[in-house]
């Protein structure tokens, strides 16, 4: 597992959910100009924790707002030795 | 990182060192989430009082697209809406004077003091150990107890509803996740469900009989699906605050050495000051009709706003050492709110509380904080513990 990993589910994620082609994309982007809202939020938060199997705080989305920050915040909590 | 991290183990525990900061920082706060989160006094009551710019309702917005979006992901949460439809709470003018007035003109019996003694004396005579969990054996059940005697309700039902008010409640809390959407619509199906019967065939006395019979005089001005959720907010508005206040109470009066002092002042005084040191409501929430200005601070139209109550309790402008337990102050506190939207069941709660004081000071008059570790309930604009355990030497 590596951050790299993890952005690459996000963008995956993000992509379907948004609707738009996982290579336009950015991870520099903010989810918020992604096109995501408080409530697509909840569900993605419930996704990567299932995928992960882990626990996430629903303000990881806005102390870390971009997939890059995001998929660092969780290999640093989650993954790394 | 942001000065706003409630959902940290350290909010959790102490809140108050984050409104302190963020005060300081700026008295209407601009959060990473993209509330403004206001703290000051001043600010929190005019804004209360502003009907017109600041409305009510976030939540429940919120919790309608919640439910229309995750419609299509194959999920029906569609009793939370239902449950929570005709919540005062969360209905703005013109409505809401009609529907306040409603509930206050069926609401006129306030006997209540014989029903809640009874129910202290049942509950302190079931606590059989030297060493008890407060929440467990008292803090909990007296409010759900009562409330079911006023509307009516006996205990069976009591039994069944009490723990869906505390997972229902989180309905009006920040941040929530899937899972209590989950949990919310689990206890909204189960309210509906027990409030539909009962308000097509209520019981012969209290106050859902009261409703109902107004209902029909006024031919039938609300729907029975209005009426369902006027009871259900009934119930669970009183339950989770004050199971809180009587809790953190407690609490504080046995961590501040103060147990005694119902010996000494007023019950009345000292609940006053106790709701504003330590209130159970903590945040409630608004939203900007329009632009707006508040001192200086400009708040854009449809911004959230997170009114932190509790911060503006203990904002030191209007306070002296806010910090400090003082009965002598004579505090002018918003622990009910003001405005409006002014806590309908003000009276039910003071009147509990201290009842409910001074029946377990009568019994315990050695009562000690024991040296479990406290636990916070995961949630945030009504902060409670989740366990207090209690030791009594005679
Ligand atoms: C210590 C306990 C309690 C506290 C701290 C408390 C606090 C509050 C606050 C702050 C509000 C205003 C919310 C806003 O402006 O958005 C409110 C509203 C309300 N409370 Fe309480 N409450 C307590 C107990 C109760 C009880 C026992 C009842 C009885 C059923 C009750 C019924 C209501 C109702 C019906 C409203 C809505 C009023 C409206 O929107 O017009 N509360 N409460």
């Amino acid at each position: 597992m590596n951050v790299e990993n993890i952005i690459s589910y996000l963008k995956e994620i993000v992509a379907t959910e948004t609707d738009q082609p996982i290579d336009s994309i950015n991870e520099n982007n903010t989810f918020f100009e992604l096109g995501l809202d408080s409530i697509n939020a909840v569900y993605l938060l419930e996704l990567a924790e299932q995928h992960y199997n882990i626990t996430l705080s629903p303000l990881d989305f806005w102390d870390y707002p971009t997939i890059e920050a995001f998929a660092k915040k969780i290999y640093h909590d989650h993954f790394q030795k | 990182m942001s000065l706003w991290n409630p959902l940290s183990n350290d909010f959790l525990i102490n809140p108050y060192l984050t409104y302190e900061a963020i005060r300081n920082e700026s008295p209407v706060y601009l959060t990473q989430t993209g509330e403004y989160v206001i703290t000051d006094y001043h600010l929190v009551s005019q804004v209360l009082k502003n009907k017109e710019n600041f409305l009510v309702g976030n939540s429940k917005e919120w919790l309608e697209r919640s439910i229309v979006y995750f419609k299509y992901k194959g999920k029906d949460f569609s009793a939370i809406e239902k449950a929570i439809n005709s919540f005062i709470l969360l209905i703005n003018p013109p409505r809401h004077q009609v529907m306040r007035k409603f509930i206050m003109d069926a609401w006129q019996d306030r006997e209540v003091d014989a029903i809640i003694l009874n129910n202290c004396k049942v509950l302190i005579n079931n606590i059989e150990n030297d060493t008890f969990d407060f929440i467990e054996s008292f803090a909990a059940p007296l409010p759900p107890m009562t409330i079911c005697n006023i509307l009516g309700l006996d205990l069976a039902t009591y039994q069944s509803l009490r723990f869906h008010g505390e997972q229902m409640i989180k309905a009006l809390d920040f941040y929530l996740r899937l899972e209590d959407l989950v949990k919310i619509d689990q206890s909204a199906k189960a309210f509906v469900g027990i409030f539909k019967e009962f308000v097509r065939k209520p019981p012969a006395k209290g106050l859902i009989r009261r409703l109902v019979d107004l209902n029909k005089s006024k031919s039938d001005f609300l729907s029975q699906d209005e009426l369902v959720s006027i009871c259900i907010f009934l119930f669970v508005a009183g339950e989770e605050t004050t199971v809180s206040f009587l809790s953190a109470s407690i609490y504080n009066l046995l961590k501040e050495n103060r147990w005694n002092d119902l010996d000494r002042f007023d019950t009345e005084i000292i609940i006053n000051e106790l709701l504003r040191y330590d209130g159970p409501v903590q945040l409630l929430g608004r939203i900007t009709a329009e632009n707006v200005e508040l001192e200086g601070y400009k708040i854009p139209a449809r911004s959230s706003v997170i009114l932190c109550l509790a911060a503006a309790n203990r904002d030191p402008k209007e306070f002296k050492n806010p910090d400090k337990i003082d009965f002598e102050r004579g505090s002018r506190h918003l622990a009910f709110g003001t405005g409006n939207h002014f806590c309908l069941g003000d009276w039910l709660a003071k009147k509990q509380t201290q009842i409910a004081l001074e029946a377990l000071y009568k019994n315990y008059p050695g009562l000690y904080l024991t040296e479990q570790d406290l636990k916070w309930k995961n949630q945030l604009a009504i902060r409670r513990l989740e366990k207090l355990y209690l030791q009594f030497k005679s």
